[in-house]
């Protein structure tokens, strides 16, 4: 026990002089007044911070929530002058701890804002240190006071001075070993590798850059000299793991705290970090013996600086000239720049992919090639392309200007079908539409413009490089308000605007240009090769081997431009593109942007209810969520910009109706939920989507009055009753189209939609009992069906509408009572009788089944009826055929 | 005689004080021995939070978790950006968001946003910006906090373009008219 005691006497209680120990104090007290004092305004500024933001560590841990800021100020002003006393050695056995437990309280509570600063521990443990040892028995005011007494008395070395000068080495050493073992623990020996190293310089580095700080000099020089990481990440291991060697012997010790020391300026020119007690090089000076920094600082002094020399006392020159030695690299850390609060952005904005990414790469070099002056063969190629672009445009325009409604044309291109598009032929809704697209289109626009609709089931816009612009009934009949319709008509003048067309013809030229080259340099380097591999290698295999190798490196970049993926990636950026645009021209007439968002909940909904709908503007459920997530971006930009609410003047938002309708607000709140979790769980992001509108903004009177004026500037487009009867005549029309594409579903919500706004429609009701009749399954659906019927018939009071009289009279022949057989009966007789009246005389063309029927019943009123022979087989199937 | 006893007196006493300086030298040596013991265990306590399943950070005994953090390829970013008239990005300083060094800031643009305070930091920043005299900032009429998601291999590779972008807050910068 006793040798074990000497040995480790020996070992720690060293002799050391007075004066070394002296000076750590008055070096590190000059390094924490310094770092502590240049902070004041910083540290007060952090004890004012949001107390959300608290959470103490160390002996600040027993606080439940932040000091006043006032108190904290106090104990501030108390640690600075302990500090000031501490320098100074003045009261040393009362001030040393007293400082020591103030500045350990002051970092604590600083560190108590969600950050811990690593570099802060060395410095409070030495200080600590200091503070409990006899530190002040040499320059120091109470050595001064004890000299006055007792004589110019010089304490002579002692383990007094020594063990504290071993401790802080054994501390600092401990810290870089438990920082390797952190490595360790969390990447194994791999840290080593180097990678991991690199990950934390690359983000370091990105952190800094979209944070406004200065990225490490080296950081982007060296991020791909893998090899160097790798000796970065091996030394530094040796370092830290090997921390403890530093303390078996002096001169390991202070060669271990200059590697160490030079590793955090390698830490600082690659990374940008500052650890600033390390890179003053404090945490190591217990490794040399710092009195002799007085003796270089002398001869410093007197050599270079002899009239001041002459001027202070020897004792305090050798104390400033040492300080100012230790100083240095202090200074220079802090001479670094510092960093602007605002600069360029270097990042820029989500293009969401690596495919858009490339799609934006390949227009980048189109336009490059398109206004490079020694190609203009490329030039008019592309110019020309676009010609014939327009020119085909022109002709799709006049298919469809001049095609039927009823009788559409149908073509076939190899396996499919095709039903060419006719514009509808409801003159107010076209009108209505072109109204509200002409008031949207950008002032200075040279393009002129043309908005029209086509029936069409389908939900579909799109705009021709002609400034024409399309929008089907299908679509139309998804919107509850104006402001949706100038949603979508702005975003069709935003592809124009933005040339969109031009673009596809540009690129594809670009594309077809880069396909001829490469398959001329494909055709010399593969003719020339295989050449050589026969003549030279005269093994069979060599032409396989030569494609292998070839299709790997050579054809792989050809192939990257080629990809299909990137085709598609066209759509996306031009879509995203034209939806930001289109909000800034739905700002411009004061209509909601959150009708937008409301409008993409009504597509959800539908693409949903309907999967033939998916494609078109509509498109798939998962690409309607990308675009909601895109648009809620650009609402999230602009919605500042302009706070009003306001639909537009005049217009109707059925959306408010339909709140009323339990069956169709319970549908759109379901749609709106649905969407909203499909855009969070994709983007990750939680709160960032919601379908929740603000209800009220808070206006300033200002921005009142501003909002006040626009709509005041505002010409009404649409008055209510106008709205809800062109909404009702298209959400009808298109309910049959629907009908007739045997869309049944969305054939069925908008003839209930349409019935829902205008009741007393015949045809709506008609159509809604066709719905029902041709997809009932049970005798209630069958009932509903025959209510439509009889509402439709009753409804049709100018006799203009037979069919709903044939079809009630259908749906009632499968009955078997008597008197459901009479009124059929009835009713047939009288479409005859109607459809005559409607159609100038002319006969149905289901007469003659009509007579068969009668006949063979022997009901009543045959005889005038009957005219030919022949009859079906069965009369409903004759009928449905027919109509 | 007088002066033997004297002698061996004094040398007696100094003796004992000598013994009582080495026995108060040994109390102490064993005070400084007991003080470094334990200050040496509890810098190297931390150790064990390596090894935690939620390990915590202290100050200032620390297990210095710094660098050796697992990363992925991407790493998401909260930070600030400001817009001018035409929309054109620049970056703002984390120095706008709050006091402290950039980690700390960062630390609390994180926090801040997760906890659903986008908005109102936002504005703070916004005002800040509002009374700079700083030119560079003048050009600013918008504020946005954005967490930006980078591939950091592409990132160091001069591809800055975000894997992922979310908009977490817009806000103008109000100025009052002079």
């Amino acid at each position: 026990m006793k040798s074990w005691w000497n040995k480790l006497s020996a070992y720690w209680f060293t002799e050391a002089p007075a004066k070394r120990l002296a000076l750590l104090r008055i070096l590190i007290g000059a390094f924490a007044l310094y770092y502590v004092g240049v902070r004041y305004d910083m540290f007060v500024e952090i004890a004012e911070s949001e107390s959300a933001m608290f959470a103490p560590v160390g002996v600040a841990a027993f606080l439940n929530a932040p000091i006043s800021v006032g108190l904290f100020q106090a104990i501030l002003i108390a640690t600075l002058a302990a500090n000031v006393a501490f320098i100074l050695g003045w009261r040393h056995r009362f001030t040393g701890p007293l400082f020591a437990g103030l500045l350990m309280w002051l970092l604590c509570y600083r560190n108590s804002w969600s950050m811990i600063f690593h570099s802060d521990n060395a410095m409070v443990m030495h200080v600590l240190i200091l503070g409990l040892a006899a530190s002040a028995d040499a320059y120091s005011l109470d050595a001064l006071r004890r000299s006055r007494k007792q004589g110019a008395i010089e304490q002579p070395p002692s383990w007094r001075y020594g063990w504290p000068v071993r401790l802080m080495c054994a501390l600092t050493v401990s810290t870089y070993f438990v920082a390797g073992i952190a490595k360790l623990a969390s990447h194994g020996l791999s840290w080593g590798s180097g990678e991991a190293l690199r990950g934390q310089v690359a983000v370091d580095g990105l952190r800094k850059e979209l944070l406004g700080d200065t990225v490490g000099a080296l950081s982007y020089a060296l991020y791909d000299q893998i090899w160097l990481f790798t000796l970065l990440g091996v030394g530094t291991f040796i370092l830290e793991l090997g921390a403890p060697l530093a303390m078996t012997n002096r001169r390991l010790g202070k060669l271990w705290a200059v590697n160490v020391w030079m590793m955090h300026w390698g830490i600082l020119f690659i990374m940008g970090i500052t650890f600033r007690y390390q890179l003053a090089g404090m945490i190591f000076l217990s490794f040399f013996n710092v009195e002799r920094l007085a003796t270089i600082a002398r001869t410093v002094f007197s050599v270079r600086l002899p009239m001041l020399a002459g001027r202070f006392n020897p004792r305090v020159a050798h104390l400033i000239a040492a300080a100012c030695l230790c100083g240095l690299p202090l200074a220079a850390v802090e001479s670094r720049a510092q960093t602007p609060t605002v600069q360029p952005a270097k990042i820029e904005p989500e293009r969401s992919s690596k495919k858009m990414r490339e799609y934006e790469k390949l227009r980048f070099d189109a336009l490059k090639a398109y206004h490079n002056p020694k190609d203009d063969d490329f030039r008019k190629d592309v110019d020309e392309a676009y010609r014939q672009k327009q020119r085909e445009h022109a002709e799709y325009a006049l298919a469809i200007n001049l095609g039927d409604q009823d009788n559409p044309q149908i073509s076939r291109t190899k396996d499919k079908l095709k039903v060419e598009d006719a514009l509808y032929d409801n003159l107010l809704m076209q009108s209505y539409v072109n109204r509200v697209g002409q008031s949207l289109v950008p002032k200075d626009s040279k393009q002129l413009y043309s908005f029209k609709v086509i029936l069409s089931p389908f939900p579909e816009a799109r705009s021709l490089s002609t400034g024409t612009v399309y929008i089907s009934t299908g679509l139309l009949s998804l919107m509850d308000n104006e402001a949706q319709l100038a949603y979508v008509l702005a975003h069709e003048i935003a592809h124009v605007e933005k040339n969109h067309w031009f673009d596809d013809v540009m690129i594809q030229r670009l594309i077809d240009k880069k396909k001829d080259r490469q398959r001329k340099i494909n055709s010399m380097i593969g003719f020339t090769s295989l050449n050589m591999s026969r003549s030279f290698s005269g093994w069979t295999g060599a032409d396989q081997i030569f494609f292998r190798v070839y299709s790997r490196f050579g054809l792989k970049p050809l192939l990257k431009v080629l990809s299909p993926n990137v085709l598609t990636a066209w759509d996306r950026v031009h879509e995203d593109e034209a939806d930001n645009l289109a909000l800034k021209y739905l700002l411009n007439r004061s209509y909601d942007l959150h009708e937008a968002q409301d409008f993409y909940a009504n597509l959800y909904n539908a693409a949903k209810e309907e999967t033939n709908l998916q494609y078109g503007f509509t498109a798939t459920e998962e690409r309607i969520g990308e675009r909601a997530q895109t648009l809620n971006a650009s609402i999230a930009f602009y919605q500042t910009q302009n706070p009003a609410r306001s639909l537009t003047s005049g217009a109707v938002n059925l959306a408010t109706k339909k709140e009323r309708q339990p069956e169709m607000a319970a549908s759109q709140a379901a749609a709106r939920k649905q969407l909203a979790y499909f855009v969070n769980s994709s983007s990750g992001a939680g709160k960032s989507f919601t379908w929740s509108r603000p209800n009220a903004l808070k206006l300033n009177p200002r921005q009142e009055l501003e909002i006040k004026k626009k709509l005041e500037q505002v010409s009404p487009m649409a008055n209510a009753p106008e709205f809800i009867s062109l909404m009702a005549s298209v959400k009808r029309d298109n309910g049959i189209r629907a009908f007739q594409a045997d869309l049944f579903s969305i054939a069925r919500a908008n003839l209930d939609e349409a019935l829902w706004l205008r009741s007393n429609d015949a045809q709506a009701h008609y159509y809604k009992g066709r719905v029902l009749m041709q997809t009932a399954r049970e005798s209630a659906d069958k009932a509903v069906a025959v209510k439509a019927f009889r509402q439709a018939v009753a409804l049709d009071t100018n006799h203009q509408l037979p069919e709903p009289r044939l079809y009630l009279a259908l749906a009632l022949m499968d009955d078997n009572k008597p008197a459901a057989k009479q009124e059929a009966a009835s009713l047939l007789k009288n479409y005859v009788r109607v459809y005559q009246a409607s159609h100038n005389g002319t006969e149905p063309p289901e007469t003659q089944s009509i007579n068969e029927y009668l006949r063979d019943a022997s009901l009543p009123g045959a005889k005038k009826l009957l005219q030919q022979s022949a009859p079906p087989k069965t009369l409903q199937t004759k009928l449905a055929k027919n109509r | 005689m007088n002066t033997i006893t004297f002698e061996s007196a004094a040398k007696r006493e100094r003796a004992a004080a000598a013994t009582m300086e080495t026995n108060q030298a040994n109390a102490s040596k064993w005070f400084a021995a007991g003080l470094s013991a334990v200050l040496l265990v509890a810098v190297l306590l931390p150790i064990r939070e390596n090894w935690k399943a939620d390990p915590k950070d202290s100050f200032p005994l620390s297990y210095f978790p710094m660098f050796s953090e697992v990363r992925g390829e991407t790493y998401k970013v909260a930070h600030l950006v400001g817009l001018d008239a035409e929309a054109n990005r620049k970056l703002v300083s984390y120095k706008l968001a709050g006091t402290g060094g950039l980690n700390q800031v960062r630390r609390q643009i994180r926090k801040t946003v997760r906890e659903g305070g986008a908005a109102t930091l936002c504005q703070s920043v916004a005002e800040r910006v509002a009374k700079s005299k700083q030119k560079s900032l003048a050009s600013l009429s918008k504020i946005q906090i954005i967490t930006g998601e980078y591939n950091l291999n592409e990132f160091f590779a001069g591809n800055k373009t975000p894997v992922k972008e979310i908009t977490h807050a817009t806000c103008n910068v109000e100025r009052s008219k002079q």
